[in-house]
């Protein structure tokens, strides 16, 4: 006979302490090997979309560093004419400049300055002694509404023989074209990464759903509801994916905050390493989180779509 | 509680395997049914917990009409209703603890509120040492009691068992007839699939004969 003590889940009686048991417990999961697998790839793929982002953030700073440095500044060249003094015609161009509103400081490169600035370009040679190498005048300019450079193009052809006015619009306009290259071809990259963790999540949904067809049935039968079960998979999905891409944004951080303190090229011409900001690192941060998010909706929809097509019955 | 009015069922293209079925089984009856293999008895079983819809005629199931609800009312009535399959269907990946949990995870319990209850049922059923232990582990016998005690865990208006006691000793056969008549005894309507002739014997109470597809209501041993 069933006795009183054995009956209490039924009647109510006190209950007994609980013994040790493994009470909280996931209804979804993946083997081993496929686990593993798929921990990684996800690893993998939030590094690469955290490195595009960190690349991407990177090249707008030096971009516009690169800018803002070359916008405000202006360069009147004056170039070895026969028969035409260079210094005269330089001291002319100097007097028109002094003149001219807008502008606050002027410099005349001097000889060394020049060959410098042409030494990245062909090296250290004795060739640059021989070359007839320009004038140069750097103007820095004070107010950019009172500069009006075609006005001063215009008096420095008049004025200043073998002399031109080089604002920099064009290399401007050829960074802020580069920038936008990268930029575009970074956002690219993030998508087709994207795009690549949406397939790889709904294969791996349409395999959990399938191994797990078992339990799904076995929680139908008890009452679960889509949604339930929808839920169930979704959670699996994102805890992995949170774990995964959290671990693949660290080495990625890691390697800007290793290159922005360490890494000293500012030497270097072309390569003007700035460090990036905490907001940055928050973004980069942040597609942790972002990657999660996709893999949880891409689960969600993906189960949902399957249950669906199952009459549940 | 539950009525079948001019109830049939076939699968796609096959012959007939319930013909013009009726009966009406109310709240807090106990019926076996009975036939001989292949008379319809899990069929008749998967119609009641909702698993096939009826190809002709009218199902009940709470008073509802099983053919007009959504995926969502299923699953909400099934909460209603314990069921112990003849093959267990005990998740191998969970153990005995989780899979007796199940339903009542089921239900949005939480583990904190649910995990004393389920111990003393599992020392009911006598798996009480196997609490953490795992289906592929356990002898037949312990899974019949698991599967029993997963249909029972959350105290169902309705419970369905095929084959209960098919893979028990008689001794144990009699205690889990008696788990379901004290279940019985608390409300709980009770349809139980057998054709453990000395179970019927034993234990007085209504049976549904299917033959041949059809359905002959018997009277007492």
């Amino acid at each position: 006979m069933i006795t009183q003590d054995k009956n209490n889940f039924l009647t109510g009686a006190e209950k007994k302490p609980a013994m040790h048991v493994e009470s909280k417990f996931s209804l979804i999961s993946v083997s081993g090997m496929a686990r593993n697998s798929l921990f990684v790839l996800m690893m993998i793929l939030s590094l690469l979309v955290s490195m595009s982002i960190g690349v991407g953030l990177l090249v707008n700073k030096v971009m516009t560093v690169w800018v803002k440095d070359i916008v405000n500044e202006a360069t009147v060249e004056i170039r070895p004419v026969v028969g035409v003094s260079m210094e005269n015609q330089t001291k002319e161009a100097l007097k028109i400049l002094s003149q001219t509103p807008g502008i606050g400081t002027i410099k005349v490169l001097d000889d060394l300055k020049n060959k410098e600035l042409l030494k990245p370009w062909l090296g250290e040679t004795d060739i640059i002694d021989e070359l007839p190498l320009p004038n140069l005048i750097s103007v820095v300019i004070a107010d950019a509404n009172q500069f009006n450079a075609e006005h001063l193009s215009e008096q420095l052809t008049q004025n200043v023989i073998g002399s031109s006015l080089d604002t920099h619009d064009r290399w401007q306009s050829e960074l802020k074209n580069f920038g936008l290259l990268l930029n575009n071809a970074s956002s690219s990259v993030i998508f087709l990464i994207v795009l690549t963790v949406v397939i790889i999540i709904v294969f791996a949904t349409r395999a959990v759903m399938t191994g797990s067809q078992q339990i799904i049935e076995v929680l139908s039968l008890v009452g679960a509801t889509d949604n339930f079960i929808i839920h169930q998979v979704a959670v699996y999905f994102l805890r992995m994916s949170f774990f995964a891409t959290f671990v693949g944004v660290i080495p990625c951080v890691t390697i800007f905050i290793i290159l922005g303190n360490f890494y000293n090229l500012q030497q270097s011409l072309f390569i003007h390493f700035i460090p990036l900001s905490m907001g940055d690192y928050l973004i980069i941060l942040l597609s942790s989180p972002l990657l999660s998010l996709i893999t949880l909706c891409t689960a969600s929809l993906t189960s949902y779509s399957i249950l669906k097509k199952s009459n549940g019955m | 509680m539950i009525r079948f009015e001019n109830v049939s069922f076939s699968y796609k293209d096959n012959e007939v395997i319930l013909k013009n079925l009726n009966f009406e089984i109310n709240k807090g009856d106990f019926y076996f049914v009975t036939g001989q293999s292949g008379a319809g008895k899990s069929t008749l079983l998967r119609m009641l917990f909702m698993s096939l819809v009826a190809t002709k005629g009218k199902v009940s199931i709470f008073e509802q009409d099983v053919a007009q609800l959504h995926k969502e009312d299923v699953a909400h009535l099934r909460r209603r209703i314990g069921i112990v399959f003849q093959d267990f269907r005990l998740l191998d990946n969970l153990s005995i603890f989780q899979n007796i949990a199940l339903p009542l995870r089921v239900l949005g319990q939480r583990a904190e509120d649910y995990q004393v209850d389920v111990i003393e049922l599992l020392e009911w059923v006598e798996l009480g040492k196997h609490l953490n232990n795992y289906p592929p582990f356990l002898s037949g016998g312990e899974q019949q009691r698991a599967a029993i005690a997963r249909a029972v865990v959350a105290q169902p208006d309705l419970l369905i068992a095929d084959e209960p006691t098919g893979n028990v000793d008689p001794e144990l056969a009699q205690r889990l007839l008696r788990l379901f008549i004290e279940l019985n005894k608390l409300g709980t309507t009770v349809i139980i699939a057998t054709h453990d002739i000395s179970l019927m014997r034993e234990f007085h109470v209504p049976r549904l004969t299917l033959q041949n597809g059809y359905l002959t209501e018997g009277g007492y041993f």
